[in-house]
């Protein structure tokens, strides 16, 4: 991923100026989902210098999160792109941010028009209340941004679950809801992977338990690619994508898996044999 | 469970027409850090409150409790900070100047574990099992960093996270409660059935058939699986049917009848069933924690965050079974 020098971060200061709301006693109770935040404010410099970002009703992405989000070890995210995905115009690129995580940049997605819709749900670690945001990218290089400020905190959350290790890496597709042929189809593909982050302490030994995440899954229909994802731990175990593709003619969907002990899975359906 | 005999099932009528009253009267403030209510003789509950972890409640929403014998007292969970925990230690000192001999910690989550240290400063020991300890070691500081933010840093002042003087290992250390000159049992989980959350204990009075539940149970409130082993959890309350009860002091809620076993039976049962269904339906998970709706339980106390989450948690577990189980073959490269 391409990390811009910090450049101009006045004018992006001068953007998103931050309103400090608090509450009685500090409490963050009352941000706004579209306010930013000092990360934010960081990593917008970062990753996309001083380039314009359309927001609120200007912008084609909408992020869905829970706003009391039930479980902080798994927060289920959903992106919608309110524009259809044609070789003419499309979404190239999808950056999800979680502000306030050790490592705020969850995932990175580059897409084809091949999705023929470009929505996606996954499941992501959120640490302590934060805003969560997506920046879609369109083929013309035209920013836009959706964001969510979600009151859940993984303080207390259950460990991943390591049983059944032999199994990490398994990957499977699903068709939730069967298959259509040439339209819009969604699918959704998961790797058993206890994606550790690094920051979990042992119960037994309370030493902490190294990192060992899932960093890239490829996907592909009929050998053309869909998406890309390079993901983070802020991904929950097990991570998982719910994806579209448009199935005209008969192929495979495919899915190549990498993690960060250069493990390397694959996962393969046939929806045209599917039940 | 055998039929109970025609005066036990009056028994426990009348009881469960005491409940109500007493339900009432067991959450008359939103302080949390009102006088103890007696249970059953020399058997005390320590109310919290209803609602959530917040502002609003100052996070007194666990129950606690105390049992008064001839020679001192065993207390059962503390309260969510240090300040909750010197407040009702000040609460049993009201009640009986017997010395507290020993604060058992159930289970390792924040509104009953983070007043224990007010004990110890006291010269309580605090008795835990190894496995609630080792639990309450690993994720803890980030409950109380989360406490923190939600209550204010003068509300945790002075709070850490407890390490227990007395380690339980397994059923053969349940006598090591200190003598208080009536019986009083540790319950608890086989090693390989985790139940409930890893280590829970309950306590029980034999002398008048009162439970300690801690998670094992919550009245009129969503009991949390996030550490539970659900055949596990269903095991305990199997064993619990079995024993001669006649008071259930919750982890949340009213002091209740025995009856209650069967509603958290009934509602983990019904949380399963329903998380089964949608998971087979193909239902995403931003959409489960709004389906999962269970009528039976939508007034009970946490049904709008606890619920919630539970459905998503079990949601969770059942899909990875299903991952685990059926579905293409892969193989590393």
């Amino acid at each position: 991923m391409p990390i811009r020098p910090a450049r101009r971060r006045l004018l992006a200061l001068a953007l998103w100026p931050f309103a400090a709301r608090a509450a009685e006693g500090g409490l963050p109770s009352n941000v706004g989902h579209g306010d930013s935040s000092k990360q934010w404010e960081h990593l917008r410099s970062q990753l996309f210098g001083t380039r314009p970002i359309a927001s609120g009703a200007d912008s084609v992405m909408q992020l869905v999160v829970p706003l009391r989000a039930a479980y902080g070890a798994s927060v289920p995210v959903k992106i919608i792109t309110r524009v259809p995905q044609t070789p003419e115009r499309y979404l190239k690129r999808l950056t999800l941010l979680v502000d306030k995580n050790p490592s705020p940049i969850a995932a990175t997605l580059d897409l084809t028009p091949a999705l023929g819709q470009a929505d996606f749900e996954t499941r992501l670690r959120v640490d302590e209340y934060s805003h969560l945001r997506v920046i879609g990218e369109l083929d013309n290089g035209a920013l836009h941004m959706d964001s969510r400020y979600v009151k859940v905190s993984g303080g207390c959350s259950a460990p991943p679950n390591r049983s059944a290790l032999h199994q990490i890496g398994k990957t499977q597709f699903r068709l939730p809801e069967g298959l259509h042929p040439g339209a819009v189809t969604p699918a959704e593909v998961s790797v058993v992977h206890p994606n550790d982050t690094g920051f979990e302490l042992n119960q037994v030994s309370l030493m902490y338990i190294p990192p060992h995440f899932v960093r890239r899954v490829q996907v592909a229909y009929a050998d053309q690619r869909l998406f890309d994802a390079e993901t983070d731990f802020s991904v929950s175990e097990n991570p998982s994508w719910r994806f579209n593709f448009v199935p005209r003619e008969r192929g495979l969907l495919t899915a190549e898996v990498e993690d960060t002990k250069d493990g390397r899975f694959t996962g393969s359906l046939d929806p045209w044999a599917a039940p | 469970m055998p039929l109970p005999d025609t005066d036990a099932r009056r028994r426990r009528l009348l009881l469960g027409m005491a409940a109500l009253p007493l339900g009432c009267a067991t959450h008359p403030t939103a302080s949390g850090d009102g006088a103890a209510l007696e249970v059953a003789d020399g058997v005390f509950l320590l109310p919290g409150v209803r609602g959530e972890i917040g502002p609003d409640t100052r996070g007194r929403i666990g129950n606690a409790g105390f049992i008064v014998g001839p020679t001192g007292v065993i207390a059962v969970d503390s309260g969510v900070s240090h300040r909750h925990g010197v407040q009702r230690l000040a609460a049993i000192r009201q009640v009986t100047r017997q010395p507290v001999r020993a604060l058992v910690l159930t289970h390792a989550r924040q509104e009953f574990l983070f007043g224990a240290t007010a004990f110890q400063a006291a010269g309580v020991p605090v008795v835990m099992h190894r496995d609630a300890a080792r639990l309450m070691a690993s994720r803890c500081e980030g409950c109380l960093k989360t406490l923190v933010s939600l209550l204010g840093a003068d509300e945790l002042a002075g709070t850490r996270v407890p390490r227990p003087d007395i380690e339980i290992l397994g059923p053969d250390t349940a006598d090591r409660l200190p003598d208080i000159g009536r019986p009083v049992r540790l319950l608890m989980a086989a090693p390989d059935h985790p139940g409930v959350s890893p280590g829970h204990l309950a306590v029980l009075d034999e002398r008048t058939g009162t439970l300690f539940a801690g998670a094992l149970l919550d009245a009129g409130a969503i009991p949390d699986v996030q550490d539970a082993d659900l055949a596990g959890w269903h095991a305990a309350l199997a064993d619990l049917r079995r024993r001669s009860l006649q008071h259930v002091v919750p982890g949340h809620g009213p002091t209740s009848s025995p009856a209650l076993i069967d509603r958290v039976a009934r509602y983990l049962t019904q949380l399963a069933a329903r998380t089964a269904a949608l998971l087979a339906a193909g239902m995403p998970l931003s959409e489960v924690a709004d389906a999962a709706d269970l009528p039976d339980f939508a007034t009970d106390d946490h049904y709008d965050t606890t619920h919630r989450r539970n459905a998503s948690i079990v949601f969770l577990r059942q899909e990875r079974a299903l991952m685990l189980g059926t579905g293409t073959r892969t193989s590393p490269n």
